[in-house]
């Protein structure tokens, strides 16, 4: 059971520091960025500005700082990123096994067709 | 206006006593809920017992009563006797009870050389409301309770902690600058000596209690609560459970993931009173000042912790708390930019893998905020949506006690 209050203390934040989804491409999916707060200096516009750039292809300020929490977050992304990769690298792999033996297949059904073919000629 | 009242007595008091401004401050303030319990500390000599008596004799007139652990104070004198002709005459044990259990103004003076059983009788009186004699109960009425002792004093008897933790604040007055000591001067001729004798009676007690009434009606902003519940569960909070660990901290604390936090540096943490004693402080400034915000919750804070907590190396506990303070305002911070709140907030809605994720990064680095998402993820368990492994408790190897795994599903 929540309290009431406790609900309206982290709503009240929430608005205070926000975050931001922009629905991506792939379905069900979104990225999240860090909103604007309203009760403070945006220091980390900065690292928005490399998130915008790099996700949404805005162009970023002439110097991009990025703190731990963003190169967490890009962590987390390449390290997607990089099983995404290799999961496509292993069907690849598999596809290509599967490709060269219909091949081979193919192959020896040929060599067996032209090897069967004056057999069956009349004479 | 009840406000200019308690405004007056302010000025009353700062008027007989130089200097220690901020503590006058926070004892008025703290008057301002029912069955208030002061505690004033210092060195002998700088003013305790006079500023109980200034404080008595401004809010309760001559309806006050003191005792002194430094004189022999028996149960009689402090709770009640029996009534020996009734007694003797009709068979029937019939209690008197003291002066000091009736009185709406209670001091006391050198607290800390009270004799066991004078402090056992005062703890149940502000635990329970009530005093027993023979057999005999009788409800104490609201009252203002004012003590003071010098901590550097030897003592008989070493008072237990949840003793003290009866007192809603604990503030320290420091001895007199240069020219301080030219204004006391100034003062004790101008009032010929009598500080107290000249000390007017601002409030009365049926005033008082209105104030209390109104101070309790007012409402706070859920933010300002969450802070007070924030930096009260700072300072308890401890991911190997040292509130039930025979071993305390340092030794709690070798190899643990947050040994550079604030936890690391408490061996006994605050207790649940220090949230409500700062709830009700923070009514009292609203009501008094039209506004309380998270500086002030800091600076009352102050006066709230020293008695109640103990730390693994302590050199001044005012100085210590500070540092502690200073901290826990950087991580404050830190959870802003981080946006911990607003991603509980979604995660409180629903699971969301992506903002899970990010939540798992900042808990790693937050006990607080780790506590709140483990509770979480026990519910998503049981709902299926997590397997357990993949959460952070068994992850990490953080078993919290008393709400999780028995029977959670």
């Amino acid at each position: 059971m929540e309290s009431e209050k406790y609900r309206k203390f982290l709503e009240i934040e929430s608005k205070k520091a926000p975050l931001e989804k922009k629905q991506s491409d792939m379905r069900e999916r979104f990225w999240i960025s860090w909103g604007e707060s309203v009760d403070r200096a945006p220091i980390e516009k900065g690292t928005s500005d490399i998130i915008d750039s790099l996700y949404f292809g805005n162009d970023p300020s002439r110097t991009v700082v990025i703190d731990r929490k963003v190169a967490k977050i890009l962590q987390e992304r390449l390290r997607g990123l990089e099983e995404e990769n290799m999961r496509l690298h292993k069907r690849v792999r598999l596809m290509r096994l599967i490709m060269y033996a219909l091949i081979l297949i193919i192959f020896l059904m040929a060599i067996a067709i032209v090897q069967a073919e004056p057999l069956m000629m009349p004479l | 206006m009840l406000q200019n009242k308690v405004m007056d007595l302010e000025k009353e008091i700062m008027a007989r006593f130089v200097g220690n401004e901020e503590a006058i401050r926070m004892i008025v303030l703290n008057q301002l809920h029912p069955r208030s319990a002061t505690l004033i500390r210092a060195p002998r000599g700088v003013g305790k017992s006079t500023l109980m008596l200034l404080l008595l004799k401004g809010i309760a007139g001559d309806d006050f009563v003191v005792i002194s652990g430094a004189s022999e104070v028996k149960r009689g004198e402090v709770v009640g006797r029996l009534h020996i002709p009734s007694l003797e005459k009709e068979g029937v044990e019939r209690v008197l009870w003291a002066a000091f259990t009736r009185s709406r103004g209670k001091g006391i003076d050198e607290l800390n050389r009270l004799n066991p059983y004078t402090t056992a009788n005062i703890h149940h009186l502000m635990q329970f409301g009530e005093v027993w004699a023979y057999g005999q109960q009788s409800k104490v009425e609201d009252y203002i309770l004012i003590a003071n002792e010098n901590p550097s004093d030897a003592t008989s008897f070493v008072h237990p902690p949840p003793f003290y933790d009866r007192f809603d604040i604990c503030v320290f007055l420091r001895t007199l600058t240069l020219s301080e000591k030219f204004q006391l001067q100034e003062l004790l001729d101008r009032y010929e000596g009598n500080l107290i004798e000249s000390m007017p009676q601002v409030l009365s007690f049926e005033d008082l209690q209105e104030v209390r009434r109104e101070v309790a009606e007012v409402e706070l902003d859920p933010d300002l609560i969450g802070y007070i519940n924030l930096l009260v569960r700072d300072f308890q909070s401890c991911i190997r459970g040292k509130e039930s660990s025979e071993v305390k901290p340092p030794t709690l604390c070798e190899g643990c993931h947050f040994i550079r936090d604030v936890c690391g540096m408490i061996k006994e943490p605050v207790s649940e009173r220090a949230t409500v004693v700062l709830t009700h402080l923070a009514k009292a400034v609203k009501w008094l000042y039209g506004k309380c915000s998270i500086d002030d919750i800091f600076q009352m804070a102050l006066w709230i912790f020293p008695h109640r907590l103990n730390l693994i190396r302590m050199r001044n506990i005012l100085s210590d708390i500070q540092e502690l303070f200073e901290r826990e305002r950087v991580k404050m911070e830190d959870r802003r930019l981080r946006r911990q709140w607003t991603l509980l907030n979604e995660l409180i809605k629903g699971f969301n893998p992506s903002i899970y994720r990010l939540a798992r990064d900042a808990a790693v680095e937050d006990v607080t905020f780790a506590e709140e998402l483990i509770k979480m993820e026990e519910k998503w368990i049981g709902e299926g949506l997590m397997k357990r492994g993949e959460d952070i408790s068994t992850q990490m190897g953080w078993r919290l006690q008393g709400y999780n795994y028995w029977r959670s599903r």
